[in-house]
């Protein structure tokens, strides 16, 4: 293990829901760190369980669900065993969050510059005028032009990319440790994607503060983020440093997320992929969830779920069947 | 190699009608209000079909001798002043106010969701013409209307049942539109018109389809308010007259009893009529808010 | 591809749409003109709000342009009734964006498919199963699904279907809008692979809608970009790619992430956002954002011009 200075360190991490016949185990044994000042890529399709694995962080987890195990630390306590009280003191302050859908996460009927004044006020104790000033001051660092009368315009005035710099401004009012980013730029375009993650970039230079940020794209991935976590329907199936990664990817998941991306650079043969290809995900009960899908599957891999093992320097792989 | 549980199964014909068994049995398990209006539409129609048959006499028997006895074992509802005795004659009431009842809430059905598939369809001028008319319609108590058409037509069954029809088809208009005003915007039936298909088929086959159910859920609503309109027009000598044996009919036929204490021979046909129409109530209310439930 | 000898299959000519929502007029589609030849693929791609979506339902007349010309086949499709209009539509078919709202969920999959192919009475009752068949196993969908209902499908399933629907009647062009834009990174590549292979079996025509660039390289061999309701860039796909000149394609291609952490980047951050589509800019519509914008920009549209080997720009550059 190098010395980087660990600021969330998720072990064994279970979360199960109820389903139509017992319990579902939607996160299975999840474990990966985020250090200090770094910001990491939770990557994975959907129902890969990354959302869920952000949302058990701040202790959003929806009634139905159950933590049947694992630990969350974050700078040396173990989320899971705090009570609720410490938790809103965490939630905000030191741990933030932006989701995927930009509009409904902002207050309809409150002037943008307003919700940003609040978090001022109410995190870090502004009085109202101070932190009204301050606002629009953070609205203009985040690249929003004409802050002072954009700052008066209610969310549904403002394009969806606004609206995301207006939330990345309002996290970033917490001054907060870890910032998780949920698909951030779901549904912008590509430009604006482009400018919403330099914003995330200088954000992160600037405060020093650490990312975990979830996406799909590789692209996004590779262009933002020093470290990788790759899910699979609710395991991590491999974590490294993003050079590493693509470079070297060990897991078959992995290798196959990897193949089925295209590149705008580069000119596109025909593509190739594995015939008796099946949609449908089924879940072994104990053992790898990607067995049915593998194409290096072995008996084992029904049986036991992988021990996490160290291929490189601080390569991280789940699998039974390494070359 | 131990074999995974799967997400996904292949159910057999079997299997899919036991689903569908044990589904509407834990339907009703859930919904009391369901399950005690069809268990009461249920008593009543059996009661209604296999009854008379236990019985004696005739719904138009007379028996003078017999006139204005109480109920008793021989006529558990008691007789009235001809002699007949009213539980046949409630019995076969109760069949004529289904068929009404039911007459009545297809004919609304078919013609309120045709026309308004097709006006919210077509929007524009047709659309607020036909809205404008709803509106007229809507302005009258529906009782009053139906009395004012049946008075137009001519004091037959038949008009009256048109009547009321004609008096609950804007509700049928207006659901319709409204669900169509949705589905019209949706996916499948720009892709229907992408596919070739023509107007008329765009509007009956794919989207009338789909915006079926609140209009069903009206419908079921409707029999129990056809009965209580149909009832109360026969009661004011409009539509079914005497001596046929209706809800109405004989609910007219002892009012003047009341007072000098024959109470029976209203009271029990007027008792049914609630029970039917609350019965009808029941399932609409509880459809109703099972279908609310499901969107959501 | 040898196009010079051939007559284009679909000829637009000026096409514009606008849209009123009461007072205020949305300026979708402001005059765009292109050709597409026979067993082509083209890309047509923008960013939300340049207008391509109402282009390509304009030009399958699902909306009425507001003014200019379609010509497929030699026939104007804007000025046919409606039932001649539903005769061409066997030859002008759409897989659409969201298969989750374009399959009715009334209908069994076989039904969707079935239905194509007796409005247009292709074949007789006896093989119109065979055609289903065949139309599912071009999609590697199995015959079982035949019985199912949308939603007891998979996303990628659904959209699978569409594109089934889409070819089932053998059309001779056939418009894609977003088809992988919805879709899980493994069953998006699972899509393009299939659509591949569709193009080489079927050698049909196809303009691919799309934001996402790089399916777009992988599908099609000609590329034209639009921004604000007009084209400013086209030419074939390796040439717009590799050597854009339209500086908002340069940015655009620019802002895409590529997933190799070693792979060179020169991002051009474009300033602002896109001008609103009610109030569109004089001139050329880029210029507010444009790095390169002239004094003169404000004043004209500039023109599509060739600046060699079918390279159109529209920019007073070049």
């Amino acid at each position: 293990m190098t010395e980087r200075e660990e600021l969330l360190r998720i072990r064994d991490l279970t979360v199960t829901f109820p389903g139509r016949d017992g319990r579902v185990v939607i996160l299975d044994k999840v474990t990966f760190d985020v250090s200090g000042k770094e910001i990491v890529g939770l990557v994975g399709e959907s129902g890969s369980g990354k959302t869920m694995t952000s949302l058990t962080v701040m202790g959003f987890l929806p009634p139905a669900g159950r933590v049947e195990g694992g630990e969350i630390g974050f700078k040396g306590s173990d989320l899971l065993k705090g009570t609720e009280a410490q938790m809103s003191q965490i939630r905000g302050r030191q741990i933030a969050m932006i989701f995927q859908s930009t509009r409904s996460a902002l207050n309809p009927l409150m002037r943008v510059g307003d919700q940003v004044a609040r978090v001022y006020r109410i995190q870090r104790g502004l009085g109202a005028g101070q932190a009204k000033a301050e606002a629009v001051r953070a609205l203009s660092r985040m690249g929003i032009p004409d802050a002072e009368r954009r700052a008066r315009a209610y969310p549904h005035h403002l394009s969806r990319g606004m609206c995301q710099r207006v939330l990345i401004a309002m996290m970033v009012a917490c001054e907060p440790d870890l910032l998780i980013a949920d698909e951030p730029t779901t549904g912008l375009d590509v430009t604006i994607q482009a400018q919403i993650f330099e914003l995330i970039k200088e954000v992160q230079q600037a405060t020093g503060a650490s990312i975990l940020l979830i996406t799909h794209d590789l692209g996004v991935v590779a262009e933002t983020c020093q470290r990788v976590v790759v899910m699979y329907a609710g395991q991590v199936m491999e974590t490294a440093g993003v050079d590493s990664l693509f470079a070297n990817p060990v897991h078959p998941y992995t290798r196959r997320l990897l193949h089925s991306v295209l590149r705008v650079d580069k000119k596109a043969d025909m593509v190739e992929v594995d015939a008796g290809f099946s949609e449908e995900v089924t879940y072994a009960i104990k053992g790898c969830r990607f067995a049915s899908r593998c194409p290096r599957v072995l008996p084992q891999c029904w049986e036991d779920h992988p021990v996490r093992v160290e291929v490189e320097l601080d390569h991280w792989v789940r699998c039974h069947n390494l070359e | 190699m131990s074999a995974p549980t799967s997400a996904v199964f292949s159910p057999t014909s079997t299997t899919r009608t036991m689903g569908r068994v044990r589904r509407f049995s834990k339907l009703l398990q859930q919904n009391r209000m369901l399950l005690v209006g069809l268990l009461t539409l249920v008593i009543a129609i059996i009661a209604a079909l296999a009854g008379p048959h236990f019985i004696p006499y005739g719904p138009l028997e007379t028996a003078p001798e017999l006139k204005l006895e109480a109920p008793s074992l021989e006529h558990p509802m008691g007789t009235d002043n001809f002699g007949r005795d009213i539980l046949v004659r409630v019995l076969h009431g109760i069949r004529l106010d289904l068929r009404i009842a039911s007459l009545v809430a297809i004919t609304a059905l078919l013609v309120g969701t045709l026309v308004g598939t097709f006006s919210g369809y077509r929007g524009g001028i047709i659309d607020d013409v036909v809205m404008r008319i709803t509106d007229v319609m809507q302005a009258f108590p529906s009782f009053v209307l139906a009395m004012a058409i049946t008075a137009m037509l001519g004091n037959t069954i038949p008009n009256v049942v048109i009547a009321i029809a004609i008096s609950y088809m804007p509700y049928f208009i207006r659901l319709t539109r409204g669900e169509v005003l949705t589905a019209r915007e949706l996916g499948y039936a720009e892709a229907a018109r992408c596919v070739g298909n023509p107007e008329w088929r765009i509007m009956y086959l794919h989207i009338l389809p789909n915006c079926l159910t609140p209009a069903l859920v009206q419908a079921t609503l409707c029999l129990g308010w056809a009965i209580l309109d149909a009832s109360g027009l026969a009661f004011l000598g409009l539509g079914v007259r005497p001596p046929t044996p209706e809800g109405g009919v004989l609910v007219g036929e002892g009012a003047q009893y009341i007072i000098s204490g024959e109470w029976w021979i209203s009271v029990f046909p007027g008792a049914v009529i609630v029970l039917l129409a609350f019965g009808f109530n029941l399932i609409g209310d509880s459809l109703r808010d099972i279908t609310a439930q499901e969107e959501r | 591809m040898d196009t010079t000898a051939q007559e284009p299959l679909l000829r637009i000519e000026e096409l514009v749409k606008t849209f009123h929502d009461g007072p205020l007029t949305v300026h979708a589609v402001n005059g765009v003109s292109f050709e597409v030849f026979p067993g082509e693929a083209v890309g047509l791609v923008g960013e939300s709000g340049c207008g391509k979506t109402t282009a390509a339902r304009a030009i399958l007349r699902l909306t009425d342009p507001t003014s200019g010309h379609v010509y497929f086949d030699g026939i104007d499709l804007t000025t046919l009734s409606g039932s001649q209009l539903r005769a061409q539509r066997r030859h002008l078919q759409m897989v659409f964006q969201d298969a989750d709202t374009s399959l009715n969920p009334r209908f069994s999959v076989r039904r969707t498919l079935a239905e194509p192919v007796q409005l247009h009475r292709l074949v007789d009752k006896e093989n119109l199963q065979e055609r289903l068949l065949e139309a599912m196993s071009r999609v590697n969908l199995d015959p079982v699904f035949l019985g199912r209902y949308p939603h007891q499908l998979s996303e990628g399933q659904r959209q699978r279907v569409g594109v089934a629907r889409a070819i089932i009647t053998e059309p001779k062009f056939v418009a894609l809008d977003e088809p992988t834009s919805s879709l899980d990174m493994s069953v998006r590549i699972h899509m393009i692979a299939l659509l591949q292979r569709l193009q080489e079996e079927l050698g049909m025509t196809y303009i691919f809608i799309s934001h996402d660039l790089s399916a777009v390289r992988a599908l099609c061999n000609r590329v034209m970009v639009m921004y604000l309701g007009t084209i400013v860039e086209s030419g074939p796909t390796d040439e717009i790619f590799d050597r854009p000149l339209h500086d908002y394609t340069r940015a655009l291609l620019s802002a895409i992430p590529i997933p190799d952490p070693q792979a060179k980047r020169s991002r051009i951050l474009l300033k602002g956002e896109p001008p609103s589509l009610f109030a569109l800019p004089r001139g050329c519509g880029f210029h507010e954002r444009c790095p390169a914008a002239r004094p003169d920009c404000q004043q004209r549209r500039p023109e599509l011009r060739d600046v060699g080997g079918g390279h159109l720009v529209a920019c007073d550059r070049f």
